[in-house]
């Protein structure tokens, strides 16, 4: 009976994200957050590995105070125990910092077997912190997962690379990052909802679980909205006589821009 | 001199963070199962009412959006009013010709009223199979002779031994079909004479035409081609002798006048609900059709008799949805929190003003949304006549005509005795 914990971040709804058309900064301040895509496959695949081995599934999460509304989402999906690490500085740490504390907590917990996250958080999208938090606990690693099997004291595990797929076989205990494609996460019903606002979240802060001042081996120094200038060309094709000429120059311009 | 208008109880309208969390979850799986197939549907059953989605309605129901607000004890989810509401919006949204969202809507309203007034054994049998989408539980008010004169109804029912006999026959209503093909089957709320002439005559039962896969003795349905929201059925049925245990007999006898008129008012709320979320569908066509149709050279919107049309019909969309979650709100006090500041006739008018407005919005923005489509609007390909025929059903009744919304807000508002004739 496999215990799983399953980390979840608390991301900017990137499908809500707006940003200020002449500064093309994103307008973070008002954007809703949600549980990141990934993450929320993760912690439905987790439910379902218990469903069929039994075990427990354990949510934990690092952020801001706010982050907490993603351990009750999980918890409306049918999580057993939800943990928060809160820091009010959250926002500044870089993904070392993020897969140690997370390490950190993993450790605090104890008594797990398996270990999930998403490959991906869907507003940071750096990939980093997954294979980060297995070389912290020493612990082996398989991404972009889209299956995953219990055998006993294996998991095996099917990763989709660009050139194929890869299934691994590795002695729990062990930590994997899913990709989209792994499941359909549940939408958890009213009554699921309203029991999740009702259960407990253990919270932590850095010091309890011994990590101290954090050195910081990188930093985001912008983060903007690409601009895409378009060309504006125009083809006349404004009688019958000039489409001809049109088309032709049409398919010339697209194969000068590598379209065809 | 001037007279103080006290309406309303002021109920300011914001959401938990439940209810933000509930909204996301039914918007996601609104549109994963039931946006990709509200056109088929209505399509289909537009053919043969009997087409009724039933795969559909078992995924709303393992959803868990039947019965919200019922006790979890019957299977319920025990939410809030509410939350129910956010659901019919959603479901709208998805399905804007209001199929799914009515069905989703009657059974919960009334399998609510029926937990409000019914007895505890009657409850504990038929909500638990609503609940799953085994069985059907709506309303059956109206007849042949009208809907709107509840006090005049004629069909009765005559107290025999430990059985009421029930002789007349109810039309328009919803379900009929639904009750037939559900596995466990179903009925109405409904109101039928037991005494003297007018409303202090009327009983309200939990009238089971079907019960246990079979159906009673003495019904006999039909199944009406409606013009629109066609994955919904609608009928009317007979009854002849039917016979119903009087342990369906929902409160006392000759008070169900008084119980159905609170029902209404709650599934009123869901109505037009419903006439919100379809709303929003409309005015999304239209913002889309606006910044890709050129007419004279120009964005058509950039002509003021269009975006200044828009702007009004936006206007009143937004207090649409504000009369109906503040009417959702106030149920959530009276019979969820039983706060005991609020009593059921505080609902009247909020829940008038939200039922008169939705539907009358979302017909007239069907109706403009459709001529700003233009020739495209007018055919089968085009979703919008769906919608609009849908959404207008609620302008000409569903749990009362508009003209009675108006009659209740200026009767609560002046006084009965100031505006009867």
């Amino acid at each position: 009976m496999p215990n799983i914990i399953v980390c979840v971040k608390h991301s900017y709804d990137v499908q809500q994200l707006r940003y200020d058309k002449t500064s093309r900064k994103f307008l973070l301040a008002e954007a809703p957050k949600k549980m990141s895509d990934m993450d929320r496959r993760a912690v439905e695949e987790a439910l379902r590995i218990k469903e069929k081995h039994g075990g427990k599934v354990i949510a934990l999460t690092v952020g801001n105070q706010d982050s907490i509304d993603t351990i009750r989402q999980a918890y409306a999906m049918g999580v057993d125990e939800g943990y928060a690490v809160i820091d009010k500085d959250f926002e500044s740490y870089d993904t070392n910092n993020v897969a140690l504390i997370l390490a950190q907590a993993i450790r605090k917990i104890g008594n797990f077997d398996l270990v999930l996250f998403g490959s991906a958080s869907t507003d940071g999208y750096s990939r980093q912190v997954p294979p980060k938090v297995a070389m912290y606990l020493g612990l082996p690693f398989i991404n972009f997962v889209r299956e995953i099997r219990l055998e006993g004291n294996y998991v095996l595990a099917t990763s989709d690379y660009e050139d194929g797929l890869y299934t691994y076989r590795v002695k729990l205990p062990a930590l994997i990052a899913v990709t989209l494609d792994i499941n359909e996460p549940r939408t958890p019903t009213p009554a699921a909802i309203l029991r999740a606002s009702r259960k407990p979240v253990t919270q932590w802060t850095l010091k309890d679980l011994g990590v101290g001042a954090l050195k910081k081996y990188f930093e985001v120094l912008d983060s903007y909205m690409p601009e895409t200038p378009r060309k504006h060309v125009i083809f006349d094709a404004s009688s019958d006589d000039k489409i001809p000429d049109a088309v032709q120059k049409l398919i010339d311009a697209l194969r000068r821009e590598g379209v065809i | 001199m001037s007279t103080p208008i006290f309406y309303p109880k002021d109920t300011l309208v914001s959401f938990t963070k439940d209810e933000i969390m509930f909204r996301e979850s039914v918007r996601e799986f609104a549109q994963k199962y039931i946006a990709p197939k509200w056109i088929e549907i209505d399509e289909e059953a537009s053919k043969d009412p009997m087409k009724i989605p039933l795969d559909l309605i078992k995924k709303v129901a393992d959803q868990g959006l039947l019965c919200i607000p019922c006790s979890d004890k019957y299977g319920g989810q025990g939410g809030t009013y509410t939350m129910a509401t956010i659901a019919i919006e959603e479901l709208a949204y998805a399905d804007p010709a209001v199929a799914l969202a009515v069905y989703t809507l009657l059974n919960n309203g009334w399998p609510f009223a029926l937990q409000l007034f019914g007895k505890e054994e009657v409850a504990q049998e038929i909500i638990p199979h609503v609940s799953k989408g085994e069985a059907f539980f709506g309303i059956a008010s109206t007849e042949p002779q009208g809907g709107s004169d509840v006090a005049n109804i004629r069909m009765t029912a005559k107290k025999s031994g430990n059985v009421y006999v029930f002789n007349g026959e109810k039309a328009y209503i919803s379900g009929v079909g639904e009750v037939q093909v559900l596995p466990w089957g179903g009925g109405w709320f409904l109101i039928a004479r037991t005494g003297e002439a007018g409303h202090r005559g009327l009983s309200a039962f939990a009238f089971l035409a079907k019960k246990n896969g079979v159906i009673r003795k003495g019904w006999y349905p039909t199944v009406y081609h409606d013009i629109g929201r066609h994955g919904l059925n609608t009928g009317g049925f007979k009854c002849e002798n039917f016979e119903l245990e009087q342990e369906y007999l929902i409160g006392e006898e000759n008070k169900g006048f008084y119980y159905v008129m609170e029902g209404f008012n709650l599934a009123r709320i869901l109505v037009a609900a419903a006439t919100v979320g379809g709303a929003r569908w409309l005015l999304e066509q239209a913002a889309q059709w606006f910044k890709t149709r050129k007419l004279f050279g120009r964005y058509i919107a950039s002509f003021q008799g269009i975006s200044f049309k828009f702007a009004e019909l936006y206007a009143k969309y937004e207090a649409a949805r504000y009369f109906v979650y503040r009417a959702a709100r106030l149920a959530d006090k009276i019979y969820i929190e039983k706060d005991p500041a609020y009593n059921p006739k505080d609902l009247n008018v909020p829940v008038a003003l939200a039922k008169m407005y939705g539907p009358e919005l979302a017909a007239e923005l069907g109706q403009e949304v459709m001529k700003w489509y233009g020739a495209y609007a007018y055919t089968k390909e085009s979703p919008i006549h769906r919608a609009w025929l849908g959404l207008f059903s609620y302008t000409i009744g569903a749990e009362g005509a508009q003209n009675i919304m108006r009659y209740i807000i200026a009767r609560d508002l002046l006084g009965s005795e100031y505006v009867r004739d």
